[in-house]
C-alpha cells in the first residue's frame, strides 16, 4: 500500500509537492493510510491538477482515470456471448415460398408456448428472472433472438446470452426446432397438393459461441485515450476560463 | 458542518497544530476524519487565501497558524451557521 501511496502522492502537481510534499509524506506517516486514503490522495491530486492546470499531467492522470473506470466498467459488465447458426435451403418452389414458409416456422417457434419450454428446459435467467412475471422473461428471450434470412437460400439463427455454452445449446434447439417444423410444413403442403415435397435443409454453420461487446483491452484503451482527450479538454478550458486572480 | 476549509480553521482556532494533529482533532470535536488529500486541498485553500500561515520547524511536520484575516473569517461563517441553526431549530418547535 506504501508504493501504491506514493505513486499516488506523485500525481500532484511539481509545484505543489516542492513546497507541501516533506509534510504530506510526514503526515501519511503517522496516520498509516488505507485504500480509501489512496483513493482520497488520487481524488486531491487531481483536484489540484485542475487548480494548476498542467496540460500533460492532467492528460496523464485523466487517463489513468480512464483506465480504472474502464477496468472497473470491464469487470462489472457481464460478459455475453453471441451464438449462431446458418440453415441453408434447396427446393424447387420459387425463394419466396421458401422464405415465407421458414418464417412462419420461427413465428410459430419464437411464439410464447414454445419459448416457455425453452427457457425451462434451458434454465434461462433463472438467477436474474425468477422474481419476474413470465411474460418479462419471454420479452428478454426475444429480445435476444433473431431469426433473419441473410441469402434467399440461408436464414440465420442467433441467441446471445451471458453463458457461453447456454447460448449455444439454445441456438442448436432453434436451429434443429425451426428444420424439423419447417421439413414437417412442406412435407405436409406437398402431401396436401399430391405433390413430392423437394424441400430440404442443412446446417451450413454450426452453433459458435462468440464473444459480444468490447473486450478488457479495448475498453482499457478507449478509457486511455478518452481520459487523456478529456484530461486535456479541461486544462484548456481551466486555462482559457482562469479567473485573473 | 462538513466543510473542510472551515473544519480546519476551527480546529486552529484554540491554537496551532500540524497536519496530523488537526485531523485527529477534527475527527474528535466534529466526528468527521478528513482524508489526507482533502486536508491538504483545505490547507493549501486557505493558506493561499492568507487564512492561515505555516510556521518554521526543524521538523517535517510543520505546524500551522490561524491568521487574524482567517479568525475574522471563521467568525464570520460561524456567525451564519448559528443564524441557521437557530431558525432552523425555531421552525422545527412550530411543528
Amino acid at each position: 500500500m506504501r508504493k501504491i501511496i506514493h505513486f499516488a502522492v506523485r500525481l500532484y502537481p511539481a509545484p505543489w509537492r516542492e513546497r507541501y510534499e516533506p509534510e504530506f509524506d510526514a503526515l501519511l506517516e503517522d496516520m498509516n493510510p488505507g485504500f480509501r486514503d489512496f483513493l482520497n490522495i488520487v481524488k486531491g491530486a487531481l483536484l489540484m491538477q485542475l487548480r494548476l492546470s498542467n496540460i500533460p499531467l492532467m492528460a496523464a492522470v485523466f487517463a489513468l482515470l480512464g483506465i480504472l473506470v474502464a477496468g472497473l466498467v470491464s469487470v462489472e459488465t457481464p460478459r455475453r456471448y453471441a451464438s449462431t447458426a446458418v440453415i441453408g435451403m434447396q427446393a424447387a418452389r420459387p425463394d419466396d415460398l421458401r422464405q415465407t414458409l421458414v418464417f412462419n416456422v420461427a413465428l410459430h417457434v419464437l411464439s410464447d408456448k414454445p419459448l416457455k419450454d425453452l427457457i425451462e428446459q434451458n434454465g434461462l435467467y433463472v438467477n436474474e428472472l425468477t422474481s419476474l412475471p413470465m411474460a418479462d422473461r419471454l420479452k428478454r428471450v426475444k429480445e435476444n433472438i433473431i431469426v433473419e434470412p441473410i441469402s434467399p437460400d440461408a436464414f440465420k439463427v442467433s441467441f446471445t446470452y451471458p453463458d457461453s455454452e447456454k447460448a449455444q445449446r439454445v441456438t442448436s434447439d432453434l436451429v434443429r426446432r425451426i428444420m424439423d417444423e419447417s421439413l414437417y410444413v412442406a412435407e405436409q403442403q406437398a402431401a396436401d397438393k399430391g405433390i413430392r415435397n423437394h424441400m430440404q435443409m442443412q446446417l451450413i454453420d454450426p452453433p459458435d459461441q462468440v464473444p459480444k461487446g468490447a473486450s478488457l483491452v479495448e475498453m482499457i484503451s478507449l478509457g486511455l485515450g478518452g481520459g487523456a482527450l478529456t484530461g486535456v479538454a479541461i486544462a484548456l478550458l481551466r486555462r482559457r476560463f482562469k479567473p485573473s486572480h | 458542518m462538513t466543510d473542510p476549509t472551515l473544519l480546519v480553521l476551527a480546529s486552529l482556532a484554540d491554537g496551532d497544530k500540524h497536519g496530523y494533529a488537526m485531523m485527529e482533532d477534527i475527527q474528535a470535536f466534529a466526528g468527521v476524519r478528513l482524508g489526507p488529500g482533502t486536508l491538504y486541498g483545505a490547507i493549501t485553500r486557505l493558506e493561499g487565501c492568507g487564512w492561515i500561515q505555516a510556521l518554521h520547524s526543524p521538523d517535517r511536520r510543520r505546524p500551522y497558524r490561524l491568521t487574524a484575516d482567517g479568525r475574522r473569517h471563521l467568525q464570520e461563517e460561524l456567525a451564519g451557521l448559528e443564524q441557521i441553526v437557530k431558525a432552523g431549530q425555531r421552525r422545527l418547535k412550530h411543528v
